[in-house]
């Protein structure tokens, strides 16, 4: 490691830029790591950089879950700006494809799903829209969603961050504990649920140093800045209306001093005794999920540095200002920001940091190695990401005009098997997103697709990223009113009923099919790759109806069309199909392979059954 | 430091390519032995029915009555003070002399992730290794392939559900087959004319591309074997007669689960591991709620006892004595047991690693019997009832199972891309494992 840092204060290691693409602004200080070590290890071996379609492709594949136009390609390839790829970049951060793209990352962050109500969720998701869209920092978005109190059906509403551990746990403390464990995982990237049934001395030796030395009572005491948080319905409502009692459910802050009358306590059954605002750390046997506590009232105190509120400070207003005061919570977005363009994180799994590893000297004291696979560039971005206000956009930003990101990775692989090239390997492949391949597929046929989300009767989305949850479309009916559904369909642009359905459920099966995150069980995105998976992609009719069938979708037609009329030649056609769904050349046994299928075929033979095999090419499916 | 013990003698085992990730066509990890352990060999297949977010032990399999018990579940003596649940598991009642119950197995975790990966791997999750450690089925696909006929054209495992686990380390071929939870392959037709052509079109394009690494060659791979399936018989095979809707209830999905696997092994055409999924048993509030572990239980009872019946009817396969049952292991087991004695103030039961029950049928397994036992409330194991005299691990089940099947479980495989030593049952942590000789003798 000490010769590395002789080689990173080196300038004479910077390679030359590659030829013939236009390179990454100069200014760039993420490449001032890795040229250096690629160096260092390959012999002064250039870094290629990718061609201006891969690099279209990519760019917005990777930060708007889009796979862009034929078109647009086309002309971001003829522009003869040097600081084209700079401007693509700022370019797609501002689109609206961008917001849909972080608003789904963050949903999935927090698991926003149904609980209990729907409208919750819809809320939640077009809050995180709202501060995704109006270019929030982390730090106010993490403050905003710690903060919160209040209904959910407000616009604007992070109450269903509440609601994921309120609603479905019945014992407050354990409300108290798990919510805090969330909070840590998804804001800190620590898992510290286990310290709130054990110490960690004893049990966390193999798993996290930096929890070792913490105790049981240390995590109540991070638990204790949520202890003035319950649910509370004020007015007394007859429970047969379910809908009335969730408009009416408050998440309540007693800090805040507003005060509420009623009596129904939703995570505060009778049995539990004493001060509300407290955390009172007395359980029994069998009282929820914890073993006993036993410890009296627990003031709130910060895990990680001891710190506790100020005098007459809101606590849940000290935590989101502890928290984002904290370097792990800048350490732990840069993280799943870097996993996102890069396939892994510097630590994985993306929630798992142990900070008792960070960095060579701390690991030292613990008798341990360090944890993350590059430390220096992890704190170099962290700082990176402070600086900037904690602007996502500012880190990405960072990300893509680096050398390492626009790499020709593709084709290389690492073998020297050093984690210092491993993101220049072809381990950064992966398949698409769900929503990628699917809003992909339609798009390259140029079909246009609606969807619906349930309790959203007027919204309609054209694309998969932007709902809220993709597999709850709205039903149009109660089962009884037939009627009724058709014109709800027609009247949403719908053929009928039938194909309304036919598309909201076909689309929620092929994106489950592609391994999308099942929210409401808590499974995450898949990008795995399965026989059940190649089948589809084979046969599946709600896609290939469009392209096989007898009623070929709009481009498929004008393909078809444009042949028999001569007014393109099968050269073009061939050509065109690679361009449009691999975004490159075909390569010449393709080429031949291609044209030869024309011999004897009918266009509305030929160009359906080329499409098809392309979609199945393994350059459509991964990035 | 401990992190070196696992390091030895894998420096020179751990070449280049391997390190990648990427192998070459042809590679096949090397084996070696530590010891070498007698098999049973008593199994030709399995049935592993996993019962996600763990069932109360103490209500189904070693049931201990008590002023909480409802009368719902029927309780009845059958004999040396044990009990059975004579209302929830009607069915396997009549059939107590058709299976066996381990009730002293003890767990280890008590997470519920860490939990399923530990009773799905035989391994403690360990992030080092999370991208190496394979799924139990895609180990006995690998070990079991050079025992694979010509005309065997299924997968040799096939699952259903979702788990963390996949292949690992081991090559693609072996991550087998997973259906959907109501034990569906969906999109088998290929409904368009001219297929025979278009598919040309598409071998010849793989053909045509430069040799594939990575993920792009697993799915070439892939997609192969997905095209062998897409045969009628297949089709039928695993979706059934009668076809019916892609998507059931989840009480029906699980029912289908069974029929399925059932038929599938009966078929004999390749699959000798078929792993279902039945979730629903993390019950910490109100378990004894009808929806809850009584319905469960009562979606359990039809299936084991409609697998048990079933395989029973059916002649062994190759000509052999015996039924399809002696012939099939089944195995239904949760990640761990829950909390004994009186309901905790949610009336409900929580996580509790220290004693668990596994239910165990044929396959070689002698039936009839319930080995080991816990104290009056079901929370201590009191006789660990086998040799070692010491509680069964859930690696000492997983032993078991593999010496059914006659898979040395003590085998290691030594070039990881970890570099770290895999060993099909792992003993690193706890010391070696040993199939349950109570259950064979």
């Amino acid at each position: 490691m000490r010769g590395m840092l002789i080689l990173l204060c080196s300038p004479l290691l910077f390679p030359a830029m590659a030829m013939g693409a236009a390179p990454p602004s100069r200014a760039n200080g993420l490449d001032s790591f890795f040229p250096a070590m690629e160096n260092a290890l390959h012999q002064k071996r250039n870094v290629l950089l990718a061609d201006d379609y891969s690099f279209f492709r990519r760019v917005w594949i990777d930060l708007a879950g889009r796979l862009p136009s034929l078109e647009e390609a086309r002309a971001f390839a003829d522009d003869s700006d040097p600081r084209k790829r700079a401007r693509l970049i700022d370019e797609i951060l501002d689109s609206e494809a961008f917001t849909h793209r972080w608003t789904h990352h963050l949903g999935e962050l927090f698991w926003n799903r149904i609980n209990g109500e729907s409208t919750y969720r819809n809320r939640f998701h077009f809050s995180l829209q709202e501060m995704i869209a109006s270019k929030k920092g982390w730090d106010e978005i993490a403050r905003e969603i710690l903060t919160e109190f209040g209904g959910g059906f407000g616009m604007g509403s992070s109450f269903n961050f509440w609601t994921l551990k309120g609603f479905g746990t019945r014992v407050r403390l354990d409300f108290l504990d798990d919510q805090m464990g969330f909070i840590t995982e998804s804001f800190l990237g620590v898992r510290t649920q286990c310290i709130s049934c054990h110490d960690g001395a004893g049990h966390l030796e193999e798993l996290n140093q930096g929890l070792v030395s913490k105790t049981r009572e240390d995590f109540w005491a991070m638990a204790a800045f949520l202890a003035q948080t319950y649910f509370y319905q004020p007015n007394a409502i007859e429970f047969d209306d379910q809908y009335a009692f969730y408009r009416e459910l408050q998440l309540v802050d007693v800090d805040l001093e507003t005060t509420y009358t009623g009596a129904f306590q939703l995570t505060h059954p009778e049995e539990t005794e004493g001060p509300l605002a407290e955390y009172l750390a007395q359980s029994q046997v069998g009282e929820g999920m914890r073993p006993p506590r036993n410890g009296g009232i627990i003031a709130p105190r910060y895990l990680f540095s001891g710190e506790t509120p100020a005098p007459g400070e809101i606590r849940r207003h000290a935590l989101a200002r502890m928290i984002t005061a904290d370097r792990q919570f800048a350490r732990a977005m840069v993280n799943r920001l870097w996993a996102h363009l890069f396939a892994e994180g510097f630590v994985e799994p993306l929630d798992n940091f142990d900070l008792a590893r960070l960095n060579p000297e701390i690991a030292e004291q613990h008798d341990t190695a360090v944890q993350p696979r590059d430390h220096h560039v992890l704190e170099y971005l962290t700082d990176h990401f402070i600086e900037s206000g904690f602007d996502i956009r500012a880190l990405l930003r960072l990300l893509c005009n680096s050398r390492i990101y626009q790499a020709a990775y593709e084709r290389a692989s690492a073998q020297s098997g050093s984690h210092l090239t491993y993101w220049f390997s072809n381990r950064r492949e992966r398949r698409l997103d769900a929503e990628t391949i699917v809003d992909g597929i339609f798009q390259i046929l140029d079909l246009e697709r609606r969807y619906t989300v349930y309790k959203m009767p007027d919204q309609i989305f054209g694309t998969t990223w932007a709902m809220p949850d993709s597999r709850t479309p709205n039903t149009l009916h109660n089962g009884r009113n037939v009627r009724a559904a058709e014109q709800a369909a027609q009247g949403l642009g719908f053929e009928s009923f039938a194909s309304y359905q036919h598309i909201q459920l076909g689309t929620s099966a092929l994106l489950d099919t592609f391994g999308r995150a099942d929210r409401q069980e808590l499974i995450p995105r898949k990008l795995e790759n399965t026989i059940q998976n190649s089948l589809t992609l084979l046969n599946n009719p709600v896609i290939f109806d469009h392209v096989l069938g007898d009623e070929p979708a709009p481009y498929v037609a004008a393909l078809i069309e444009a042949r028999a009329s001569d007014s393109k030649s099968e050269d073009a056609i061939t050509r065109e199909l690679f361009f449009r769904l691999l975004f490159r050349e075909p390569t010449p046994a393709e080429y031949e392979l291609f044209m030869s299928y024309w011999d004897g075929k009918a266009p509305q033979q030929a160009i359906p059954d080329m499409l098809w095999a392309l979609l199945n090419h393994p350059d459509f499916l991964f990035r | 430091m401990k992190r070196r013990n696992f390091l030895y003698g894998a420096a020179g085992a751990a070449g280049s390519f391997t390190m990648s990730g990427v192998k070459p066509p042809d590679w096949r990890p090397l084996q070696r032995r530590k010891i070498v352990m007698e098999t049973q060999g008593t199994a030709r297949n399995l049935i592993f029915m996993f019962l996600s977010g763990g069932p109360s032990q103490v209500d189904t399999f070693d049931l201990k009555p008590g002023y909480w018990t409802p009368d719902l579940m029927g309780v009845e003596s059958v004999g040396d003070g044990s009990y059975w649940p004579a209302g929830t598991l009607p069915k396997l009642n009549r059939l107590r002399d058709k299976f066996t119950i381990l009730r002293a197995v003890s767990a280890v975790e008590a997470v519920h992730e860490r939990a399923v990966y530990h009773a799905t791997t035989a391994h403690r999750e360990s992030p080092s290794q999370l991208a190496e450690v394979p799924l139990f089925g895609s180990v006995m696909s690998y070990m079991l392939h050079d025992q694979r006929k010509p005309e065997d054209i299924l997968p040799t495992f096939i699952r259903t559900g979702t788990a963390d686990a996949k292949n690992g380390f081991l090559p693609v071929e072996h991550l087998g087959l997973s259906l959907n939870g109501s034990a569906r392959l969906e999109d088998v037709d290929h409904p368009y004319a001219g297929a025979s052509e278009r598919f040309q079109l598409l071998d010849r394009m793989f053909e045509s591309m430069d040799e594939m690494s990575g993920q792009r060659q697993q799915r070439a791979v892939l997609q192969k074997k997905a095209r062998n399936l897409m045969t009628e018989e297949v089709k039928t095979l695993i979706n059934g007669p009668q076809g019916g809707p892609s998507d059931f209830a989840r009480g029906e999905a699980f029912l289908r689960q069974a029929e399925t696997a059932v038929r599938v092994i009966a078929a004999d055409r390749g699959t000798r591991v078929f792993m279902t999924q039945l979730g629903g048993w993390d019950n910490h509030s109100t378990i004894y709620d009808p929806l809850f572990l009584p319905a469960m239980s009562r979606l359990l009872d039809e299936s084991l006892a409609y697998m048990i019946e079933k395989l029973d009817s059916l002649p062994a396969s190759g000509g052999g004595p015996g039924t399809l049952l002696d012939q099939t292991l089944i195995v239904a087991m949760g990640e761990f047991g829950r909390t004994v004695g009186p309901l905790n103030l949610s009336q409900g039961r929580d996580h509790f690693p220290y004693a668990m029950s596994v239910f165990m049928a044929g396959g070689g397994v002698q039936p009839g019997r319930r080995i080991g036992a816990t104290d009056e409330r079901g929370g201590v194991i009191i006789d660990p009832g086998w040799s070692h005299l010491r509680f069964m691990g859930i690696n000492d089940v997983w032993a078991s199972i593999y010496s059914a099947l006659g898979i040395d479980w003590t085998q290691r495989f030594w070039d990881t891309p970890s570099g770290r030593p895999f060993e099909i049952v792992d003993s690193t942590i706890y010391g070696q494992s040993f199939a349950i000789d109570a259950l064979f003798e």
